[in-house]
């Protein structure tokens, strides 16, 4: 029964997982495809236009029968196209009322608004029930007479996205279905590396998936360019072909063939190269400057060679006869342009995957924990110990309990996590004309964060923890998920407000709790799993936004908070106060020293070590965290021309430098012995890395900076941001270590100093963006980029002054 | 008693085959109702004569005036009065295109065809008449009708549409820096924009365009004020292109007309710097061989498409106003007054954007690099092949009387 609830649980575990997955890479799909699939539409639809206005031009009446001929010619030779109509303007009650209509400039974001992803038909072939229709003006010289409506096939959309991504699903499903079989039989063989293999297994299976995904959008991408340039080819042929049929010879009694396929190329950005050949020798052509010197005219081109010629292999190259005649039209488009495409799926997948990675390893661990935790209780009421296994237990069960906890935190980072790529847009729209800025948002989130740190660390001294996760966690839940439903600027405050206050009070309850476990390496598991479920809750956040509406996100972050709630009620047990091991129980309890609280909190506030860790260390990184990296970057990337996911993928780079900072120093425990030298580093590794950034303008032209799209600009950013994460990694768990080993901490409890530290810290959180703003903002709103090299030297002196009477000090103890 | 009777019935009986051959010779004069249908291409229930409230008020039968009326709906919504100096198939074009036009938008129009013969007072009987009558609007057809309504009824109470009428500026029946008539007047014009043909020349069609002659009538005053002066002035300060004034006295075309268009000749550098261009004058146009034959390499342009006809004589290419685009304006503006969508005072000079072309590929210049831009090609409304053959009139493809397009 045990193994039926496992296999269960993992089933559902990797359904979630691949289903997010499958989720991205069919919204991305819905994101591009249909776009392409209306840009071919329209370029038939636009063919026809062009031969019937030409002919209205000339003087033939709207009304001429040829026209319907032609329309219903279109309808009967496209895939895409089921009817084709043309309506004189005073008789237009003849349109589809129940249709939506569909214009040839829209969006991709226009699209993504009104189509709705077809789940059923992604599983089952189904009948499609969309109509839609694509609206065409016809005018003749003096104004508009007729509309051309054109109507797609039913599924227009949705056909081609819904066979591509089918077989991939039903592999998936196949593969959830059967794989947590594998793993528990993989479990029940006790084979060495056992764990490694069921991760592995498990991340191979989602990394097989992506790949299909990825393989899916290839070949949808692919059929989308070339049916594009497939249409446009059949455009030209049509109107190159009218003076051929009417005796004249394109070279020698015409002109202006340069401009008309500039014309074309310029209206279709996809296509690198238009020639038009007369006896496989050019005769014009428009080509993009950056493919200028492939050919010149009159240079021979044969079309039979552009499949299989090398220099051809990088295009998707089309070729069209000319009926009757010498003349061959040529459309070749960079496979470049369908990577450029598939880049920012394949990004986007590529972060999925790292985040689903991240959280499912999470999860995988809870899981083998919860069975091992029932499997040893059976053993435990059969068979009596002797005091070396008990020790052994009661390391296993620390353990155990560590990684029951994480959830805890890392689903209650996550749920706040998810809306932050876009809670900024989203509060500016609803805070049009309110009496309050959106910043006002930020700082009374921040704010109650902070001031609830200290008390919430005294009640952790006292109070049932578990009872005070929960108590955050619920006021998480209604804070965010009443931002659903809520629109009012003030209670939108009031909520963020009750965030704030949550947020905090999670920290620190999973804070004391693992204090409570594993003391000095509590604070890196705070780290790591802020960070990885920041990195995952933005990721999924900003992918699935688009695609949902931020309401819907809200609500998803509400509902993991309540499963999360769930979780720790059923899950979770209340430690004792006392509830130590090991050795530290002796130095704690011998340690601490018995004084009256007032007594203590003068001791703490006097603490000139506790200042110097927070204004040299503290202050500064979450300044530079709050200030420079939430604030600061996603306004100068969005100066430079960075899309919105971009922005966020960028930062994601920071918080895996965090990342594989803590956890470098998590899995290496002697780093500790040198938490003064790991300060130091983190300032010296966040200066360069704003000194970095400062030298930006330096470092690329003023062209490439507005353009954005420079490697070199991307590169610089990327290690910038990377090393200031790494830098900060080194900083967030050691400097928590460093003050909970200060005279101070054995006086007044570590709970209580790391939260006094916290909250201190937190200071630099509410005032980093006021600082940013006054420093490196113009009047004019222009941000002054180099002086972040002052800040990056002025965190390197904080570092300096930090670290030196150390030195000192270590030279004496030689001495 | 006998006798004078009999004399009398022989007298009757003589005068009734004179008085037969005087009516039917009155009545061969004048233009019945059914031919309107027929020269207008339409069927023949739709045309009928005008009740006797339009024609009891004018001078019955005198000057053969027979008003006409046409109906395309059983349903009348509007009535119009077509009015227009004298019969002609410019005139023609421009009504069938203003009925076919009104129909397309779905108005239910009853329209009244009066042909004034020039004489002036029938046309006021005639407009007091349409006011009594309640007609809605009135096409004033031909300019000399337009400049009848300028001097007489520009304070009028109807709204009135110029259609076939040349540039009001330059007639100064508008003044030009403002744009419109702010009358009861809604102008439109034959003429496309100066600027917009000196466009077509040299930025479509020769980017090395320094050069322009034109040839005028000097005894027509009329093309000389629409055509030749708008030209002068826009190419007053131009830099770029040179012009050339050629005056043609019709009476003695042999003296001067060759010696001038040699000089021009011989000014020119290199090919494609310099172009001929006749203004749209009937008279000077029946010289057009002799033009060409004078004009040696250099091609010989029109601003009139009617200049570009089959075979030798014809100019190489015309860029101008057809006078069923300019119906077509004319029609766009009389829907929109009519629907209460536009007032005659504030609806700008109706000028087209996008002129007519029509190409003659025989009066190609020989031994030159000359070739027409694909764009014109597409665009124009009249083309004959290199041996002046028509491939394509009104739009249609002549060879197989079918619009252009693939699977038409």
């Amino acid at each position: 029964m045990q193994k039926i609830k496992q296999i269960l649980s993992l089933q559902i575990i990797m359904t979630l997982s691949m289903g997010l997955l499958l989720f991205i890479g069919v919204g991305e799909s819905y994101r591009v495809m249909p776009s392409l699939l209306l840009t071919d539409a329209c370029n038939q639809a636009q063919l026809l236009k062009n031969s019937i206005e030409t002919n209205l031009k000339l003087g033939i009446p709207v009304e001429f029968k040829g026209f319907n001929q032609l329309a219903d010619n279109l309808a009967e030779q496209s895939d895409q196209i089921a009817n084709a109509q043309i309506i004189i303007l005073h008789d237009q009650q003849a349109q589809h009322h129940d249709a939506l209509i569909l214009t040839c400039n829209m969006t991709d974001k226009d699209l993504q608004r009104v189509l709705t992803i077809d789940w059923q038909g992604l599983l089952i072939e189904s009948d499609f029930d969309d109509h839609y229709q694509i609206t065409l003006g016809l005018a003749d010289k003096i104004g508009q007479v007729a509309q051309l409506v054109i109507t797609p096939e039913h599924g227009f959309f949705k056909q081609a996205i819904n066979a591509q991504f089918r077989s991939v699903i039903i592999l998936s499903l196949v593969l959830c279905v059967l794989f947590p079989f594998i793993i528990c039989f993989n479990q029940h063989l006790k084979i060495k590396y056992a764990k490694l293999m069921q991760q592995g297994l498990y991340h191979l299976a989602l990394l097989l998936v992506g790949c299909l995904i990825i393989n899916s959008l290839i070949n949808l991408y692919t059929a989308g360019i070339k049916a594009q340039s497939n249409s446009l080819a059949r455009s030209l042929e049509a109107r190159l072909s009218i003076p051929l049929t009417l005796g004249f010879d394109l070279d020698s009694d015409l002109s202006g063939f340069d401009e008309l396929l500039l014309e074309y190329r310029l209206k279709n950005p996809d296509i690198s190269h238009i020639y038009l050949l007369n006896n496989s020798k050019i005769s014009s052509s428009s080509v993009t400057e950056s493919h200028q010197n492939e050919y010149k005219s009159k240079e021979s081109l044969v079309c039979s060679s552009l499949s299989s010629e090398a220099q051809h292999s990088q295009y998707i190259s089309i070729c069209l006869d000319l009926v009757g005649s010498t003349y061959q039209i040529v459309i070749k488009t960079p496979w470049s342009r369908v990577l450029t495409k598939l880049w920012r799926a394949a990004r986007n997948i590529l972060v999925l995957l790292i985040a689903a990675v991240l959280l499912l390893s999470l999860f995988f661990d809870v899981l083998v924990s919860i069975q091992n935790t029932r499997n040893r209780s059976n053993n435990c009421n059969t068979s009596k110990g002797d005091i070396k296994d008990r020790l052994v237990k009661e390391k296993v069960d620390n353990a155990e309990l560590l990684t029951l906890i994480r959830p805890v935190f890392a689903l209650g980072v996550l749920m706040e996590a998810i809306n932050l790529s876009f809670l900024p847009a989203y509060l500016s729209s609803r805070f049009v004309d309110a009496d309050f800025s959106v910043s006002s948002v930020f700082a009374v989130y921040f704010i109650c964060f902070a001031i609830i740190l200290i008390p919430a660390g005294r009640c952790a001294e006292n109070y049932s923890l578990r009872n005070m996760m929960l108590t955050g966690l619920i006021l998480s839940v209604i804070g965010i998920g009443g931002i659903a439903f809520i629109y009012d600027p003030l209670s939108i405050i009031v909520l963020r407000g009750l965030s704030g206050f949550g947020q905090g009070i999670l920290l620190i309850a999973v804070q004391s709790y693992l204090l409570r476990l594993q003391n000095l390496q509590a604070t890196e598991q705070l780290v790591i799993g802020f960070n990885m479920s920041t990195i995952s809750g933005v990721t999924i956040g900003a992918l699935l936004m688009p695609m949902l509406g931020e309401s819907s996100v809200f609500l998803i972050g509400a509902t993991i908070g309540t499963i999360n709630c769930i979780y720790c009620f059923m899950m979770i047990t209340d430690l004792d106060p006392v509830h130590k091991t090991g050795a530290l129980i002796q130095r704690d309890v011998s340690n601490q020293v018995k004084m009256p609280k007032r007594y203590k909190f003068i001791k703490l506030f006097s603490d000139l070590d506790l200042y110097k860790s927070v204004i040299l260390i503290g202050f500064p990184t979450k300044a530079v965290y709050v200030g420079v990296l939430m604030f600061m970057i996603p306004l100068l990337l969005k100066a430079f021309g960075f899309d919105i996911d971009t922005i966020g993928q960028i930062l994601v780079f920071y918080y895996f430098g965090v990342l594989i900072s803590t956890i470098m120093i998590s899995k290496f425990g002697g780093f500790l012995n040198y938490v003064s030298l790991m300060l130091f580093l983190g300032c010296l590794g966040s200066g360069l890395g704003l000194i970095m950034l400062g030298m930006l303008g330096q470092l690329a032209t003023h062209q490439e900076m507005l353009v954005g799209k420079s490697f070199k600009l991307t590169a610089v950013i990327l290690v910038s941001v990377l090393l200031i994460g790494i830098a900060h990694g080194l900083i967030h768990a050691p400097i928590v270590t460093h003050v909970v080993r200060s005279k101070s901490a054995l006086l007044v409890g570590q709970a209580t100093t790391a939260a006094t530290y916290r909250f201190l810290e937190r200071l630099g959180c509410i005032a980093g963006p006021v600082l940013a703003s006054l420093i490196l903002v113009n009047h004019d709103g222009t941000m002054n980029i180099e002086l972040l090299v002052l800040v990056g030297f002025s965190i390197i002196v904080c570092g300096i002054i930090f670290i030196w009477p150390n030195i000192s000090f270590n030279k004496k103890l030689k001495k | 008693m006998r006798k004078s009777t009999k004399f009398l019935n022989q007298t009757i009986w003589l005068m009734i085959p004179v008085f037969m051959i005087f009516a039917m010779k009155a009545y061969a004069d004048i233009t019945p109702a059914s031919e309107f249908c027929q020269r207008l291409q339409l069927s023949e229930h739709q045309c009928m004569e005008e009740s006797k409230e339009w024609s009891e008020p004018l001078t019955l039968f005198k000057n053969h005036i027979i008003p006409t009326a046409i109906s395309t709906a059983d349903d009348v919504g509007f009535k119009v009065l077509i009015l227009s100096p004298k019969w002609s198939t410019a005139y023609d074009i421009a009504t069938k295109t203003i009925i076919e036009q009104f129909a397309s938008q779905g108005l239910n129009v009853s329209y009244t065809l009066l042909n004034y013969q020039q004489d002036k007072d029938q046309a006021k009987v005639i407009i007091d008449i349409a006011e009594n009558l309640g007609v809605d609007l009135i096409f004033s057809v031909g300019s000399s009708t337009t400049a009848f309504m300028f001097d007489y009824y520009s304070t009028g109470k109807l709204p009135v549409v110029s259609v076939c009428s040349k540039d009001p500026v330059s007639l100064y029946q508008v003044d030009g820096k403002i744009g419109m008539s702010q009358s009861n007047i809604a102008y439109t014009s034959l003429n496309i924009d100066v600027s917009t043909q000196i466009d077509y020349f040299k930025e479509k069609f020769l980017i090395g365009l320094s050069r322009i002659a034109i040839i005028y009538d000097i005894n027509n005053p009329s093309s000389i004020q629409t055509q030749v002066s708008p030209l002068i002035n826009y190419l007053e300060h131009s830099d770029n292109i040179e012009l050339t004034l050629i005056e043609v006295d019709l009476n003695k075309v042999n003296d001067g007309l060759a010696p001038q268009m040699k000089k021009f000749i011989e000014g020119s550098q290199k090919p494609g710097d310099s172009i001929f261009l006749i203004t749209g004058s009937t008279e000077l146009f029946e010289n057009i061989d002799r033009i060409n034959k004078n004009a040696m390499a250099l091609p010989v342009l029109s601003v009139t498409p009617s200049h570009v006809t089959s075979g030798l004589s014809s100019v190489l290419m015309a860029i101008g106003v057809s006078f069923k685009t300019n119906a077509k304006l004319a029609a766009d503006y009389g829907a929109r007054i009519l629907q209460k969508k536009a007032i005659p005072q504030t609806l700008p000079i109706g000028i087209v954007d996008t002129p007519d072309i029509s190409i003659n590929f025989s009066r190609m210049p020989e031994n030159t690099s000359l070739k027409l831009p694909f764009k014109f090609f597409e665009d124009a409304v009249v083309i004959y092949n290199h041996k002046g053959e028509a491939v394509r009139i009104d739009g249609y493809t002549q060879a197989t009387s079918r619009c252009e397009v693939q699977d038409c």
